[in-house]
């Protein structure tokens, strides 16, 4: 090992090696801390709607006894938003290791703090309704994402089995329900409460009897998200 | 000027405005570096070259990232572990054995050491930790070698393996309690000091 710094600086001035400028360490940091946020905005964004989501879920649907719970998560879970959840997750945690002061932060503190203000924020999403409003945004923006309402409406309707879902049409005295295929079907009840309730072009869901293909004798109606104004209309009431 | 007698950050500022001064920087760090390497890794000295010419190469190249904050020796050593861990990977085998040879730190705090009648078993033993060290995961050697051999406090260990503190604390105490096991797996009792 004889002069090896000599050697060591030869090779330095052979190959003509320059220390990088500081701008460029500069703007690596800025750029980690930059992709540090970006990925706990994601973080925040998915995990709000994924609250918003598991709050709006109607478990009322399993009572009537045409689908089982599997079925029924398989069919509503927020696939894509785990996706994005486990995805920002991972990038928030590898990247922020890589900042200069990274190093210093425990992993069981960073962990504890991250998701204090991850699910603070996604409550005060769902208080707001902002994560309604995401997956409707999203359902439009995106071609391969579908809402909770398009799930529903596209997996769960069973005319048969006495289970639509479509926009309330009120024609010459009748109330009618326009289900995506368009069908109208007639809502069979002397009962006008529900005009209290059910604006014209509401979304429901109705629970009931099919007859004649065409009309439906209607056990409960429903708005598809629980926070919209609800209607919950029994035949009984008045 | 005395090149002595300055810091080593103020040389790095001499160094970024001009560049023959970094042979001085080098200088300073080569035989600390190499033995450290040599504790972390039993490699040839011509491993060890290499390694070195590495790391004073990419510590040049990245002179201005360094964060005067910091201790310039913490930084230095840090690259040198990441440049000895990326050659340990690429050799894919475990280290043999830790050379000793020029280390009687660890053994000044072994008890009754300068008795001569006893500088022979002070050998065995020398021989035996470092065969007992060798035994352990490289994460656990590397904070043994850092504190007890390098001498650097948790704030540098904690730079130079980034690791946070408490993590660095936990490994050492949990790097110790596997050296005393190993230790008396290994040692025999007669040669245990």
């Amino acid at each position: 090992m004889k002069d090896l710094s000599s050697k060591i600086f030869k090779e330095i001035k052979t190959k003509s090696i320059k220390p990088t400028p500081a701008w460029c360490f500069s703007l690596k940091e800025e750029a980690i801390w930059s992709i540090s946020l970006i990925s706990i905005f994601f973080m925040v964004l998915s995990f709000g709607i994924i609250v918003s989501i598991i709050f709006e879920t109607d478990w009322e649907i399993l009572d009537y006894g045409h689908i089982t719970l599997m079925e029924y998560l398989t069919i509503v879970a927020p696939y894509f938003w785990f996706a994005v959840f486990v995805c920002s997750s991972y990038l928030f945690f590898w990247i922020i290791r890589k900042t200069r002061c990274g190093y210093r932060i425990e992993r069981r503190g960073l962990i504890i703090f991250s998701f204090s203000i991850i699910i603070l924020m996604a409550f005060l999403m769902q208080i707001r309704g902002y994560g309604l409003i995401l997956d409707k945004f999203s359902s439009a923006s995106l071609p391969i994402y579908d809402s909770y309402e398009e799930k529903i409406i596209n997996n769960l309707i069973e005319p048969e089995k006495g289970f639509i879902v479509g926009r309330v049409v009120m024609q010459a005295n009748n109330i009618y329900i326009k289900d995506y295929n368009g069908q109208l079907w007639l809502l069979d009840t002397d009962n006008r409460n529900i005009l209290n309730y059910a604006s014209s072009c509401q979304m429901v869901m109705v629970y009931g009897k099919v007859e004649n293909n065409a009309e439906i004798i209607p056990e409960k109606i429903k708005s598809v998200y629980k926070s919209q104004s609800l209607i919950e209309y029994h035949p009984g009431c008045k | 000027m005395n090149i002595n007698n300055i810091s080593d950050e103020k040389l790095i500022d001499l160094v970024l405005k001009d560049d023959s001064y970094y042979i001085y920087l080098m200088k300073r760090y080569e035989g600390k570096l190499s033995r450290y390497i040599r504790r972390l890794l039993v490699s040839s000295d011509e491993d060890i070259e290499d390694i070195l010419q590495e790391v004073f190469i990419k510590a040049y190249k990245n002179l201005n990232s360094f964060d005067k904050n910091q201790k310039f020796s913490s930084w230095i050593y840090r690259i040198s572990h990441n440049e000895a861990i990326s050659y340990y990977r690429k050799i894919k085998a475990r280290p043999s054995v830790v050379s000793f040879e020029e280390d009687f730190d660890i053994f000044e705090l072994l008890p009754d050491q300068t008795n001569l009648e006893k500088e022979a078993e002070a050998e065995i033993t020398k021989m035996s930790v470092a065969k007992v060290l060798d035994t352990l995961k490289p994460k656990y050697k590397s904070v043994l070698v850092l504190r007890y051999l390098e001498e650097k406090n948790y704030n540098e260990i904690s730079y130079i393996l980034k690791k946070p503190k408490g993590t660095v604390a936990t490994l050492i105490n949990r790097a110790k309690q596997l050296f005393k096991k190993a230790a008396e797996k290994q040692i025999p009792k007669n040669e245990r000091p």
